[in-house]
């Protein structure tokens, strides 16, 4: 028992370290819905379209699907060729643009990509609330 | 045959230890990332996730080292069995619910969603091999054995 309280506190100091070398700021919690300061993980497309200012559209899923239909000027980022792709991202992103990232109605890519990106240091990103079924709206 | 049974014991510690130290690391390279998919489980408090993101890969890690240091290695066996545990429940719960998520058992290393039937029987597999350690190794007339 005495060994099990041994490890189990020890594992806290590096823990804690990095918590403390590698604050959490790129996370927002899934419950986190974008307000008019735009702090938080989910926007709606109402909000989206009130922002008086061009958006960044990226889309999440596969190339295929992407391929199939997407938004407008969407760009496609997605984790299964996250190095081959971020660069054509970065190429049509300017500073200060917010970016709102979409994927299937259920899945949890977007949420993965907009923290991928804010770990890269772009801060204004958000995911769309319904994803890809909301977005489709925007298709001309 | 105690020998035998002895060689395998330090398979099994190797193998335990290489597959807890890797999963930590990748875990550990990208906590936030792990929050993520910890919380797409959907069964942790809001409160939870991130201290956990921080604090699980760490723990694995140090069990898993633990697995070697005679003194610490009942123990260390008693975390894993209880990480392993813990770990299909939330695998078995994702599953019985439908979720298409990714579930984080490596980290950052994999995004696709889970195969939940392989994440179960992997980790029913790596249960199997803990419980055998801590069935057989760590009886008290064989302490010594397994303390070498």
């Amino acid at each position: 028992m005495k060994g099990i309280l041994l490890i189990c506190l020890a594992a806290l100091v590096p823990a804690l370290a990095q918590r403390w070398w590698q604050p959490p700021e790129a996370f927002r919690p899934r419950s986190a819905l974008t307000d008019g300061a735009g702090a938080g993980e989910r926007v709606t497309l109402q909000t989206v379209r009130g922002w008086n200012r061009p958006v960044l559209w990226v889309d999440a899923r596969t190339r295929a699907e992407f391929e199939s239909g997407h938004v407008p000027a969407a760009t496609l980022l997605n984790e299964d060729a996250w190095e081959s792709l971020l660069p054509e991202f970065l190429g049509r992103w300017q500073p200060g643009q917010p970016v709102v990232v979409y994927c299937g109605a259920s899945c949890e890519s977007s949420r993965r990509v907009a923290l991928r990106l804010r770990l890269a240091g772009i801060q204004d990103v958000h995911v769309l609330e319904g994803g890809w079924d909301a977005a489709q709206t925007l298709r001309p | 045959m105690n020998r035998w049974s002895d060689r395998i014991a330090w398979m099994i510690r190797i193998a335990l230890a290489a597959v807890f130290i890797w999963a930590g690391a990748q875990k550990a390279r990208h906590p936030q990332l792990f929050a993520l998919d910890l919380e797409a489980y959907r069964i942790l408090p809001a409160g939870l996730i991130l201290p956990l993101a921080y604090y699980v890969p760490w723990l694995e890690i140090l069990a898993a080292g633990a697995l070697f240091i005679p003194v610490l290695r009942r123990s260390a066996i008693a975390i894993v069995l209880g990480l392993l545990v813990v770990f299909t429940l939330m695998l078995a719960l994702a599953w019985a619910r439908g979720l298409q998520i990714h579930c984080g058992c490596f980290g950052a290393a994999g995004h696709d969603p889970t195969d939940f039937v392989v994440a179960i029987l992997r980790n029913l597999l790596l249960l199997g091999a803990a419980a055998w350690l801590e069935r057989t190794q760590l009886r008290p007339g064989r302490m010594t054995n397994a303390s070498e």
